[in-house]
């Protein structure tokens, strides 16, 4: 009976033991994951989840998805596209993004939506060995998606001549992350939690401030470079895919002033869309016949923000009440703003949008970018000028285009008492004299007043010098 | 692939995993496909390269080894085994000079320096050809002859200089009959390429490691956390402390032209420190590893920053290779059983061929000479050394560290061939057993005598050779003025060697000799001029937050390093704790390394200074 004992007690202890070693390792791995999880939501930068927010967790599907690079970023507000045509949209783009990335992010994205239409815009598809791109652009447009076999799959494709450390980095980025302990304050530990910290442009980002490029000449349409392997198979790709879900395909040509070499690259994209039967709303159509380029769509002069590529929140709303008009005429999309179920698009606009863009207005202190942004139709602005005003080419250009938005008026001065308390500002938006000195030349010259269309409350009220 | 990695932290759990499933038989031959996976990761022609070193080396062995009278070890079959580490056959083979060498002797000798010859000749032409070519061509431009050579482009095969001395000290070991000559190629070319110790070392002894493989290894709990609690203190130790020192120390050396003296004093204390975290922290990785896969290597360094001496610093610094050039170089040519001038010359050459080890350029050179000329002047200016402390009331013996134990602290590496006991087999411990006692009565006897000495502490690890960083250790009676006074000697001899030992870094981190000096004019013509801000310190290439997480870290480094000294083991001491607890320490050591290391995909995961050499 006794050795019965024994052996029955060692097996017990043996049981024991191994059942304490899986607690201690459960233990150990539970702590660090838990730690991992901790850490990673502290140091990670977080605007590409600022960014999917709304995508993941809007209920309906959407009517328009936009993919492409930071042209379509900064260049289609969905917002707007919602307030003037009741279209759901959501903004894809990603900064530097490549064909490849967009190919992967349309994936990625699918899988969550089905939109009605998908747009491609069809700027530098050409322009590297596709699918190259800077990684840490790579980290905008992917970190959002949660760890999975297609993520596994992108980060192979994207980076399939890169080192295996750097697809670690896109699937875990803790690992590049982790470094910015040392920009961890009590604001970001808040807004780490914070769940209602979300881009607020449906995607999209403004960019304020006036650029007016060279003239560039227009490449004929049958000028064209050479395909690329790389690029054609991910524009077949992108376009199976969106056909084998169901989903409609345009590409867009969002303007920008396009050197020759990239509007051959585009020749070459619109003659490959030809032969895919695929849509192009093209924005840079030549109607001026003159040999420049030109856009159908934006002013050169007032629309861009940079000299060469982006278009400034103006230029935005002109491309998106543009395309809102052509998705409603061509697609025959159904204007939603009193349908019920779609309120929390009113909602957004009222409490999240417009005070967004309130919020960038008052930050604005240059007067053309004021100007441009008096481009809204939810504000209205005064604007007194005195003589000494010598606003030029591009300023007149903005006031005039705005008609009934501004409303101008000539002033002999901009009394004392009304300037009392205000910063100063030249017109390049450079902080100025801090007194006005009657004694000298520095009168102020203008003063632009931007209130809520709405409820009528001065937003921004800025002086200017000469 | 590099312990720091991602490729290592999958490719170890892989081996590990399988290494303990196969049949015993054959776990040598596992490791030994895993060693060559992993080295052949860098270049499959150096892989091939080391295959036929250790051919060479078997081949060698088998020759000079003809006739061994070194018996061969059986840890199973011969309990009353003869042969103990410090082998008799040996020290009487040590004594005998070439008159007495019988002809088979005097035939062993001529092969073993044709092959080590061998051995070091393609070692030499690897590392030295363009350092010798330059130098020619130099010379005779000097010397205004036309007559230049260019260097060829020659790649050191990484880790070589570590798997070369393993093999020919296994060589010199098989000659001196320590170890009869291995007749398994596997074990043998398991032994020169486990992948754990192939790159930097430690450098293994042949009677340490060989009879380890000879064993079958079983998976044990206990070993496997302390083994991975070693490697975490290991990446810590890297990743953590050693790779954030690199960005000041970088930036401090790359701009010193354009910076004031005290950045350059700053940048080389802080790189006493890189150099230490880098390359201990890769020996703690690999011991840690080997002990996981129930392998002991030797232990590497032991506290190298808590020494007295400049000789002390080198018994506690790359105890592998200092151990190594005292064995198989030092003894050779004399040791310090000679005359005064000749014991000056043998340390001198000892140091100089360390330097040239390192690299191939003058200023490891001169790093290696001034380590030399440091020993050489402390023992000419001894009788002034301890004549001024006679004048403090201090004991004429106060400096010698064998016979006031109160100054020599751990002394538990000195024999760097022991193994330690839990990976000894019973002969072996009762050996090892009777060989400790035997110390500890001789070194009583001499502490006993002793004017200023301390008592073991209660905390000592089982053998009372441990004494106190600062010559003071816990026990029953109070403390006296003479505690104080050896404490604060020791404080200072600390200090001293210290700075010296520091001077010498900024010739073996600076780019060459030239910069070297110009560093040093730099630190004694342009200090520093205006008043001193804290925010200058943040302009070295280290912001506020990570300058400080640098200081903090070597704080607890020292700490660690400190209760080390006392013969404490940390990881023993969390391996003991309640579950919940050292399971919560553990992993907020690993978040700790995880979130505050310098990895990811911008860190160059292949920079431990080591492998260069």
């Amino acid at each position: 009976m006794m050795p019965q004992v024994l052996f029955i007690s060692s097996i017990d202890g043996f049981c024991m033991r191994i059942w304490k070693r899986i607690v201690s390792l459960v233990l150990v791995a539970g702590f660090v994951a838990g730690g991992i999880f901790l850490g990673d939501k502290l140091t990670t930068r977080g605007v590409s989840q600022q960014k999917y927010v709304k995508f993941f967790s809007e209920k309906q599907d959407y009517d328009v998805l936009f993919y492409g690079s930071s042209h379509v970023l900064s260049g289609i507000q969905p917002m707007e596209l919602w307030k003037g045509y009741g279209i759901t949209s959501y903004n894809l783009a990603g900064h530097a993004a490549s064909l490849g990335m967009s190919y992967w992010v349309l994936r990625e994205s699918l899988q969550y939506h089905k939109p009605k239409l998908v747009a491609l815009d069809i700027y530098d598809m050409y322009a590297f060995d596709q699918p190259y791109m800077d990684i840490s652009f790579m980290h905008y447009s992917l970190d959002a998606y949660p760890l999975s076999k297609l993520k596994y799959e992108a980060v192979q494709d994207l980076l399939r001549n890169d080192t295996t450390a750097a697809r670690m980095e896109l699937l875990f980025p803790f690992s590049v992350y982790h470094s910015r302990w040392n920009e961890v304050t009590s604001d970001s530990i808040r807004q780490s939690f914070d769940k209602n910290l979300f881009n607020p442009y449906c995607g999209s980002e403004a960019r304020y401030g006036v650029a007016v490029p060279n003239s560039i000449d227009r490449v004929p349409a049958e000028d064209m470079t050479e395909g690329s392997e790389g690029a054609d198979d991910y524009i077949k790709r992108f376009v199976e895919t969106c056909r084998s879900e169901g989903v409609d395909i345009c590409f867009i040509r969002v303007p920008y002033p396009a050197s020759t070499d990239n509007q051959r690259a585009e020749n070459r994209v619109l003659k490959l869309a030809e032969e895919l039967k695929v849509q192009i709303i093209d924005m840079m159509y030549d109607v001026e016949n003159d040999g420049k380029l030109s856009s159908i769509v934006v002013d050169w002069d007032t629309d861009l923000v940079d000299p060469n590529a982006h278009l400034n929140a103006l230029g935005a709303y002109k491309v998106t009440r543009f395309l809102g008009e052509w998705f409603t005429r061509v697609y025959g999309f159904e204007n939603k703003l009193t349908n019920p179920a779609y309120e929390s698009w009113n909602e957004d606009y009222k409490n999240v949008y417009l005070p967004a863009l309130t919020v960038d207005l008052k930050l604005q202190s240059d007067f053309k970018t004021c100007l441009m942004l008096a481009a809204y139709p939810e504000f209205e602005t005064e604007l007194s000028l005195t003589g000494l005003y010598k606003g030029d080419d591009v300023c007149d250009k903005l006031i005039k285009s705005h008609n009934d938005l501004i409303t101008t008026k000539k002033v002999t001065s901009i009394g004392e008492d009304e300037i009392d308390k205000r910063a100063y500002f030249d017109l390049d938006g450079e902080t100025a004299v801090t007194d006005p000195d009657p004694e000298t030349l520095a009168q102020p010259v203008a003063r632009m007043v931007v209130k809520n269309r709405e409820t009528g409350e001065v937003l921004v009220d800025r002086t200017f010098f000469q | 692939m590099i312990f720091n990695s991602l490729e290592f932290l999958v490719f170890f759990p892989i081996v590990l995993l399988i290494y303990y499933i196969v049949p015993k038989q054959i776990q040598n031959f596992w490791l030994l496909l895993a060693s060559y996976c992993f080295y052949g990761s860098w270049g499959l022609k150096y892989a091939g390269l080391l295959f036929l070193i250790t051919l060479l080396t078997y081949i060698a062995g088998l020759v000079v080894g003809h006739r061994s009278r070194a018996v061969r070890i059986d840890p199973l079959a011969d309990r009353e085994i003869e042969a103990d580490f410090s082998s008799r056959v040996s020290k009487k083979h040590r004594n005998k000079t070439s008159k007495t060498l019988s002809k088979e002797d005097q035939r062993k000798r001529l092969y073993l320096a044709l092959f080590l010859c061998v051995l070091f000749g393609v070692l030499c032409f690897y590392k030295y050809t363009g350092f010798l070519l330059s130098n020619v061509s130099a010379l005779m431009m000097r010397l205004g002859v036309g007559f230049t050579v260019s260097a060829p482009s020659l790649m050191v095969p990484v880790g070589m200089s570590f798997f070369v001395f393993q093999a020919a000290g296994y060589l010199i070991d098989v000659y001196r009959e320590e170890m009869p000559p291995e007749s398994d190629l596997l074990r043998l070319a398991l032994f020169i390429s486990f992948f754990p110790s192939l790159l930097s070392g430690p450098i293994g002894r042949a009677p340490d490691l060989i009879p380890q493989y000879k064993r079958t290894r079983s998976f044990e709990w206990d070993r496997f956390c302390e083994g991975a609690l070693t490697m975490l203190w290991g990446y810590f130790m890297k990743l953590v402390i050693a790779d954030r020192a690199a960005i000041l120390v970088n930036f401090v050396y790359g701009n010193y032209h354009e910076l004031y003296g005290w950045t350059i004093v700053l940048a080389t204390v802080i790189y006493a420190v890189e150099i230490y975290c880098d390359f201990c922290g890769y020996s703690t990785i690999a011991t840690g590893a080997a002990k996981i896969l129930g392998i002991k290597l030797m232990e590497n360094f032991d506290c190298p920053y808590f020494s007295v001496s400049v000789q002390d610093f080198w018994r506690r610094w790359h105890i592998s290779l200092s151990s190594w050039f005292r064995d198989y170089l030092y003894f050779p040519l004399g040791g310090s059983r000679c005359n005064f001038i000749r014991r000056y010359f043998n340390i001198l050459v000892v140091f100089i061929v360390s330097g040239l080890w390192h690299g191939s350029q003058w200023s490891y050179i001169v790093w290696g000479a001034l380590n030399g000329l440091y020993q050489i002047i402390g023992n000419i200016l001894m009788p002034v050394r301890t004549l001024i402390l006679g004048i403090f009331g201090f004991d004429k013996d106060v400096l010698n560290l064998k016979k006031n134990p109160a100054m020599a602290g751990s002394m538990k590496v000195y024999d760097s061939q022991a193994p330690a006991a839990d990976f000894l087999t019973p002969w072996e411990n009762s050996i090892m057993k009777k060989k400790l006692d035997e110390e500890n009565l001789s070194r009583r006897l001499f502490y006993e005598s002793a004017v200023v000495s301390s008592e073991p502490g209660e905390g000592d690890d089982n053998d009372g050779r441990r004494t106190g960083l600062f010559g003071m250790s816990k026990s029953e009676r109070e403390y006296d003025l003479s505690d104080l006074k050896m404490g604060i000697l020791k404080l200072v001899r600390i200090m001293i060697t210290f700075a010296l030992i520091d001077f010498s870094w900024l010739f073996f981190r600076a780019a060459g000799l030239r910069d070297a000096v110009l560093m040093i004019k730099r630190v004694l013509g342009d200090f520093y001029q205006g008043a001193f801000s804290l925010t200058d310190l943040y302009n070295l290439g280290l912001d506020m937050k990570n300058f400080w997480l640098l200081i903090i870290c070597c704080i607890i480094l020292m700490m660690s390093d400190y209760v080390k000294y006392h013969g404490g083991n940390l990881s023993r001491w969390i391996l003991k704790r309640p579950m919940v607890i050292r399971e919560f320490i553990i992993a907020a050591a690993i978040l700790f390394v995880l979130i505050f290391g310098i990895w990811g995909n911008s860190y160059d995961a292949s920079s431990f200074i080591y492998f260069q050499y």
